[in-house]
């Protein structure tokens, strides 16, 4: 049995989504794969050409390996695993192809795709609350080059920065498919639409075969069975005010600057700098927030927050720097309290 | 060889051997001598080198020195680079023994573990030599990067989480970190947070051996305010700081808070959770107005009433009163009514048992002509904090 599951991760199919101008020939060169095996694996005849958004499986090949796994969980999050019920999610948990990972109202979720490497470039997607996604294929395939794809049913993800990756990671939902190679994007889905916002690279929105390239601080928005919009501009980021970096949090009040072309704010805390591991997500009305109850993990003691504007027509903009702040003294034992970093 | 030995000792593993031939002019433009040497070193901090080197050959000609190298490229990873160095010792010539010293400069290109290497050096001292060295060398080099397989998650780890910094900026499960830890320099901090533990920062070499505190089953509260306010929790007396907030470890479960203060008197009850921290968020005191009727300065009963509950419940807050008259009549009556508005409200306040330097009589204001004439004639009652 176990010999049966490890040869069935090691020939895991891998999935590349074709954009404008690929054809068999040059997917095959790029994935270093035969020509002719990837027609007959896609019932593709001689002289076919896929249109943008087609998603093809590559020929599966021994050695390539199949290595999500969820890297942090906040909240309810749920797993579940091909053959397995659904279970609450740990960090750690292996995510086989096939994986749904789901977030609860109040849940945060980390997952992590296609590592080539220690060291190496490697996805990370974070899932707001209300998320449910699909890990189609997380493969590194030769040379590190990776062709990650998730299916993303409901809610909203972040696709985290990995400007050195080679390949693409894409992310796939019922209107279209928004694809990238140096991260750093989100995907919302929308009633009948998915949204897509650009904030580190460029990337490929298609959807009904039409292909809308979405320069970074640009979004475009796809309904099923449309072709993407034109893509618009988002919204600077917001200039941070208080509290300072690195301050104590003595009572949480924040303040950032005013964007009149805002229709709302979103307010972020992660516990990492990088916001890979997010503990609170808020929409707020105007350019300061002072919640009646503001409720984070004790640990570590010190967080990161952030602001993006909200435009009229929902987009999220760009991402403020994320600035430090502490927990007063005496919330967590000085000794084992972490310090923000100058 | 002592000095090495220590360097080893304290534990910094990235050793170098190298043998190079050279010729050896003892003067510039003189006959080359042919020498061979050996050169014995270790790696500190990626980049530094101290190392020792014996060499000998023609003429005749041998020779000591110990130099330390700096090496701009990551050796320790298999890559090329470029050195500057210092080095001093002394060699003999077969007669006497001439001390010298000065700088080398030099190259190494790495071919698997080992290195082809080129130099020059220059020792000055009484005798002027100049040797250009040719030779290839031995590297240990850091674990290699190789991909990592992530190994079944024991019960016992599961959760916890490391942070490893540039240029991964990632957190990573504690059994996968292995590679990652290993690359960093070992006495780099690192954060390692497990669910239902304290945090922790330790080098990264002792991460998969991190001691963590088990959290108490308390979470964390902040009461925000202002300063004056006066807070009771689960009928304990509390006084926020100068920070107008208070801080506190708190037991699960459910804490009553009372807060006074600038007037006001408020009841909340708070669900405390293990593990979580809470801030708390006071609403500011609002104003109090108080009406008068037509061309009068006289307090009603019930708004004295209203006056009397202002002062119980006024903390250490201070108040400044301003008066304001409606439009109708003589506009100089009409200011000195909005000031006794305002003085008629300071008696009262006094009367009920507030000292006098806590409250005064601000400058009147214009009444709002948007407001109905009868909710124009008042004098308000703006809680401040006492300087």
């Amino acid at each position: 049995m176990i010999v049966l599951v490890l040869v069935a991760a090691a020939l895991a199919a891998t999935e590349v989504v074709v954009k404008r101008g690929d054809t068999p020939a040059s997917i095959a060169a790029t994935w270093g794969v035969d020509e002719r095996e990837l027609r007959e694996r896609n019932h593709l005849g001689a002289t076919d050409v896929p249109t943008p958004g087609t998603v093809l499986v590559l020929p599966a090949r021994p050695g390539e390996r199949s290595d999500a796994s969820l890297i942090y969980a906040a909240g309810e999050v749920t797993v579940r695993v091909p053959g397995a019920p659904s279970a609450a999610g740990h960090p750690g948990d292996k995510l086989p192809e096939g994986s749904v990972v789901c977030t609860g109202a109040d849940g945060f979720a980390t997952i992590r795709l296609a590592t080539s490497g220690a060291g190496q470039p490697h996805d990370e997607i974070v899932l707001l609350p209300g998320t449910c996604l699909t890990v189609d294929s997380a493969s590194a395939v030769s040379g590190g080059r990776r062709a990650a794809a998730v299916r993303v049913d409901t809610g909203s993800i972040a696709v985290r920065d990995a400007p050195d990756a080679v390949g693409e990671v894409a992310i796939k939902t019922a209107s279209g498919v928004t694809t990238g190679g140096g991260g750093g994007f989100r995907v919302t889905i929308e009633p009948g639409a998915a949204r897509t916002e650009a904030v580190g690279d460029a990337v490929a929105v298609i959807g009904a075969g039409q292909q809308v390239d979405v320069a970074a601080g640009e979004g475009s928005r796809v309904r099923t069975g449309e072709a993407p919009q034109a893509p618009i501009k988002l919204l600077p980021a917001p200039v941070l005010e208080l509290p300072a970096a690195g301050a104590t949090l003595d009572a949480a009040r924040f303040r950032w600057g005013e964007e009149t072309a805002a229709s709302a704010f979103r307010f972020e805390v992660g516990i990492d700098p990088d916001f890979v591991a997010l503990a609170l997500l808020a929409l707020v009305p105007g350019a300061s927030w002072r919640p009646p109850l503001f409720d984070l993990p004790q640990d570590p003691g010190s967080w990161y927050w952030r602001v993006e504007a909200v435009d009229g027509d929902g987009f999220v903009g760009m991402p403020a720097a994320g600035r430090c702040f502490e927990a007063p003294a005496g919330l967590v034992p000085a000794t084992t309290r972490l310090r923000c970093r100058p | 060889m002592l000095f090495l030995a220590a360097l080893a000792a304290a534990g910094t593993p990235y050793g170098v051997v190298e043998v190079h031939g050279a010729p050896w002019f003892d003067q510039l433009g003189s006959e080359p001598l042919p020498v061979v040497g050996l050169r014995g070193g270790l790696l500190v901090e990626r980049h530094w080198e101290p190392g020792l080197v014996v060499e000998g050959g023609g003429g005749p000609r041998l020779g000591g020195r110990a130099d330390l190298r700096w090496l701009h490229g990551d050796v320790l990873h298999g890559k090329a680079s470029g050195f500057l160095g210092l080095t001093g010792g002394a060699w003999w010539d077969g007669d006497a023994v001439h001390p010298a010293g000065g700088p080398e400069l030099g190259a190494e290109l790495p071919i698997g573990p080992a290195f082809l290497h080129l130099d020059a050096t220059v020792l000055l001292g009484a005798e002027q030599v100049a040797l250009v060295g040719l030779g290839v060398g031995w590297r240990k080099h850091a674990p290699a990067v190789v991909p990592v397989v992530p190994a079944p998650v024991a019960a016992s780890l599961s959760g916890t989480m490391v942070w490893i910094p540039h240029p991964w900026c990632e957190w990573i499960p504690i059994e996968e970190a292995g590679d990652e830890l290993a690359a960093l320099p070992p006495e780099t901090k690192v954060r390692v947070v497990k669910p239902g533990f304290l945090p922790t920062e330790v080098d990264a070499a002792g991460a998969a051996g991190a001691q963590m505190e088990p959290l108490p089953p308390q979470g964390a509260l902040t009461i925000a305010g202002t300063s004056p306010d006066r807070v009771r929790l689960t009928g304990q007396e509390a006084r926020l700081g100068r920070t107008g907030s208070l801080s506190m470890l708190a037991g699960e479960g459910v804490v009553k808070l009372h807060v006074e203060g600038g007037g006001r008197r408020l009841d909340q009850v708070i669900a405390v959770s293990a593990g979580r921290a809470l801030w708390v968020d006071i609403p500011d005191p609002q104003p109090l107005v108080v009406y008068f009727p037509v061309r009068s300065a006289v307090v009603d009963p019930g708004s004295r009433s209203t006056l009397k509950q202002v002062v119980a419940d006024a903390g250490d807050w201070s108040f400044e009163v301003a008066g304001s008259a409606s439009p109708e009549g003589d506009v100089k009556e009409n200011e000195a009514l909005a000031v006794a508005r305002a003085q008629a409200v300071r008696d009262v306040l006094i009367a009920a048992g507030l000292p006098a330097e806590r409250v005064r009589v601000g400058a009147s204001y214009a009444p709002d002509p948007k407001l109905p004439l009868e909710e124009q004639r008042m004098a308000r009652v703006t809680p401040v904090v006492t300087p």
